[in-house]
Order: structure tokens, then C-alpha cells, then sequence
């Protein structure tokens, strides 16, 4: 039977809100298995992205458990968690925070510069770059670069050290629609050459339907878990 | 466009005249969709002819007898395939506006299949749009994938706000139970 890429046991994370507390997820079960893409969807505030952060290590459950890649995380320490989350998870934000006083190439290779060494990096950020359509670009700085080619800039970093899972979090938020359509289809051709695990939180429904499971969140609980059916393309029309 | 079918999914609430089937077809889709009076009392009559509504005559006071109609055995497998099938798609908005009103219970689930549905159709039109290369092929496909992208932001919409269009009143009737109940003893 195969493991599980990414396990989620009756989690759940609370936030203090003043005298109180706010709960951002509630007994949340989810498995995901390796090369699957899923999204997470649902409304701002529903818990896509506490849901991505307990699960890139970037926060700590209130309750239950979270493993990854066979990983309990509540037995690592930071330091351990860290590592841990540089080999292994690729991390795109909806802006993906690009340096400014550095190139493209320079912004993709300094991620994991305590884990490798320089020339190895900036050559394997290169080949990445020129894989998602950026070689003509390795040297711009970011405001010389659209947002479209920004966030390429970003999953290129996330890319980097070929990581088995991929978390993105509103990654076409800043983006129009022709751009979105662009990142969708590179996301996915990524995900099946590289067999990697893809985990999209997104509150568009249309963005969401790249995945072959869309998890929709509602009031921090999982509403449902529906896979996308695999269907004709369309029906073509009569010309006549 | 299914408009037996959507006939067929309101009478599965209770018996019903073609009047009160058309005012409620105007009130819930009114706008948007077109219903003529006379298609809808022809297509009752061929729904009577198919087995799939039986009729029956109603005497009123100093009124012409009203036809009462009811969905046969046949005609409830029709309006239950058709309100618990995703497709056809561009059927869904007549599909959500008679579950509403008929089958309110089905709703949701109706909504979130229709999403499954469009969903699959997008990925894999973006599947075939990254093969296309010749022509106006790309572009042309590109217009059913925006397409599907609306109906299914719309449809998530839909799921969003379900409680409270359920909640909503059905157009200018009364309560339809009442309109049943008012129906059956005219």
C-alpha cells in the first residue's frame, strides 16, 4: 500500500483574538497521496492557508497530528523543521517576494544557499529559469520583470533542489487571466514530468479545477472532497 | 430547451395546472429565459400522450374546468434522472431554479455535481488547448475554457450562497404547498 505524501489527523489550530480564542481549522482529516494535485478551496477565511502553513511546518497544530513524507512533525524541532522543509517542500506565495538588489537567477539560487553550494545552485537555477521560459531573463532584477514573470521567478525557486512536494498559496492571485491560464498549464505539465505531490489553495473555482481533487474548506472544516472527473473536452459544435 | 424535463421536475413536487407551471417557470427564470405559454401547454399534452403525466378535469364555479396534472410512475424517473444528473450543462441554471423549488434537498449536491462536471470539462480543455498549434484552434477552445471558467465561478457562487437562496421566496406565488393544496381542492 503506498504511504502517504502528506497525512492530516484530526488537526485543528486556534489563534488567540483578544480574551479569546478563534479556531482557523477543526478536526481536519485529509490524505494526500505522492503525484497527486489537490486543491484547497473555499471562502477568505475558511483556512486554505493556515491548512498549507501547518502542513510547509510554518505553524504548529492547536491538536492532532501532521505528517509529511512519513515525517511527524510534532516530534522536530525548529532547526530540524527547517531542513526538513528545504529538501523536501517547494513553497510559491501569491507574491513571491523576489529580493530587489538581486537578479532573477540570483533570487532563485539564494534560497537554499545554507544547503548547497553556490556555482551547484546558480547552474541548476539557470537550467530552471531557462525551463520555464525565462533564459532571457536570468539577469533582470524584479522591476524589470512582469508579474507573470515574477511568480515564474518564484516557482523556479521553489523548484530548486527538486523538492517531492510542491504548496502553493494563491499563486495566481496577482495575476490576469491570460498569465493565470499560462501558470496553470506550467504547473501542470511540472507536476507530471516531475512526479511531484501539488497542493494549490485557491479561492478561484477555476483555478481550483487544475486539481484532480478539490477540497473545499468551510469555516476552518473540510466540506467536502470531490475528485475532478476526467471528461471529453468539449462537444464540438455543428457548422452547418 | 428541457422543458419536459423541467415540467416534469416541478410536477415531482405535487399535481399542478400548466397556469401555475408557467407562472412558476416566469417567476423563478423569468428574465433570462423565454417560456411561451402556448410550447409549454403543446409539450404538457405530448408529456400526456408519452405516459408521463396523467390529467385529470377539475369543475369550477362559474370558471372552465381547470386540468389538474400529475407526474405518472414514468414521468417521476424522468424528473429524478434529470435533477440528479450533472448534465447537459447548459441546462444547469433551469436544473438549480426547479431544485430549488421542487426538491430543494437536492440542491447542493446537485450544484457541487454540476461543478465536478464543469470542472473535468476545463482541465481537460486545457489539456487540449496546450496541444494546439495550428490555426485558430487555440483561440477557439480558448473561448469554451473562459466559458467553463464562468460557469464555474458562478456555480461556486451558487454553493456559497445556497442557504439563502433556498431561503428565498418562490417568485410571485404563494407557498407552493399551499398552491398544491389550493389546486387539488378548487
Amino acid at each position: 500500500m503506498r504511504e502517504p505524501a502528506i497525512e492530516l489527523s484530526g488537526v485543528g489550530r486556534e489563534y488567540p483574538s483578544g480574551a479569546e480564542r478563534v479556531s482557523a481549522l477543526r478536526d481536519v482529516d485529509l490524505i494526500i497521496y505522492p503525484g497527486e494535485a489537490v486543491a484547497i478551496t473555499g471562502p477568505s477565511g475558511s483556512g486554505k492557508t493556515t491548512l498549507l502553513n501547518l502542513v510547509a511546518g510554518l505553524e504548529h497544530t492547536s491538536s492532532g497530528q501532521v505528517r509529511v513524507l512519513g515525517q511527524d512533525f510534532s516530534g522536530l524541532s525548529e532547526g530540524k523543521l527547517t531542513a526538513f522543509r528545504a529538501k523536501h517542500i517547494g513553497l510559491v506565495f501569491q507574491d513571491p517576494h523576489l529580493l530587489p538588489g538581486l537578479s532573477a537567477v540570483e533570487n532563485v539560487a539564494v534560497a537554499r544557499l545554507p544547503w548547497a553550494r553556490r556555482s551547484e545552485l546558480m547552474s541548476e537555477a539557470r537550467k530552471l529559469l531557462e525551463a520555464l521560459g525565462l533564459g532571457h531573463r536570468l539577469h533582470h532584477p524584479p522591476s524589470r520583470l512582469s508579474a507573470g514573470e515574477r511568480q515564474r521567478v518564484g516557482l523556479a525557486r521553489a523548484l530548486l533542489g527538486q523538492p517531492q512536494i510542491l504548496l502553493a498559496d494563491e499563486p495566481t492571485g496577482n495575476l490576469d487571466s491570460q498569465t493565470t491560464e499560462g501558470l496553470i498549464a506550467l504547473l501542470t505539465e511540472l507536476r507530471e514530468e516531475m512526479q511531484i505531490t501539488l497542493v494549490i489553495a485557491t479561492h478561484d473555482p477555476a483555478v481550483a479545477a487544475m486539481g484532480q481533487r478539490i477540497v473545499r474548506l468551510s469555516g476552518g472544516r473540510i466540506d467536502s472532497d470531490r475528485s475532478v472527473p476526467v471528461l471529453r473536452p468539449v462537444e464540438a459544435q455543428k457548422l452547418d | 430547451m428541457a422543458l419536459q424535463q423541467a415540467l416534469a421536475g416541478l410536477l415531482s413536487a405535487g399535481p399542478a395546472h400548466g397556469y401555475r407551471l408557467f407562472s412558476m417557470l416566469e417567476s423563478e427564470l423569468g428574465p433570462a429565459w423565454d417560456t411561451r405559454q402556448s410550447h409549454l401547454y403543446l409539450t404538457l399534452a405530448r408529456m400526456e400522450r408519452d405516459g408521463l403525466v396523467s390529467a385529470r378535469r377539475i369543475r369550477q364555479r362559474a370558471l372552465p374546468d381547470r386540468q389538474v396534472l400529475e407526474l405518472t410512475p414514468k414521468g417521476r424517473v424522468l424528473a429524478e434522472q434529470w435533477m440528479r444528473g450533472a448534465e447537459p450543462l447548459p441546462e444547469m441554471v433551469v436544473k438549480l431554479a426547479v431544485a430549488r423549488i421542487s426538491r430543494p434537498e437536492l440542491f447542493e449536491d446537485l450544484a457541487a455535481a454540476i461543478s465536478d462536471e464543469v470542472a473535468g470539462r476545463l482541465k481537460s480543455l486545457r489539456q487540449l488547448s496546450s496541444s494546439l498549434k495550428v490555426g485558430f484552434q487555440r483561440q477557439a477552445v480558448g473561448l469554451e475554457i473562459a466559458r467553463r471558467q464562468a460557469e464555474i465561478r458562478w456555480l461556486s457562487s451558487v454553493r456559497d450562497d445556497a442557504a439563502a437562496i433556498l431561503a428565498q421566496p418562490v417568485g410571485h406565488t404563494r407557498n407552493r404547498q399551499e398552491d398544491m393544496r389550493s389546486e387539488r381542492f378548487a
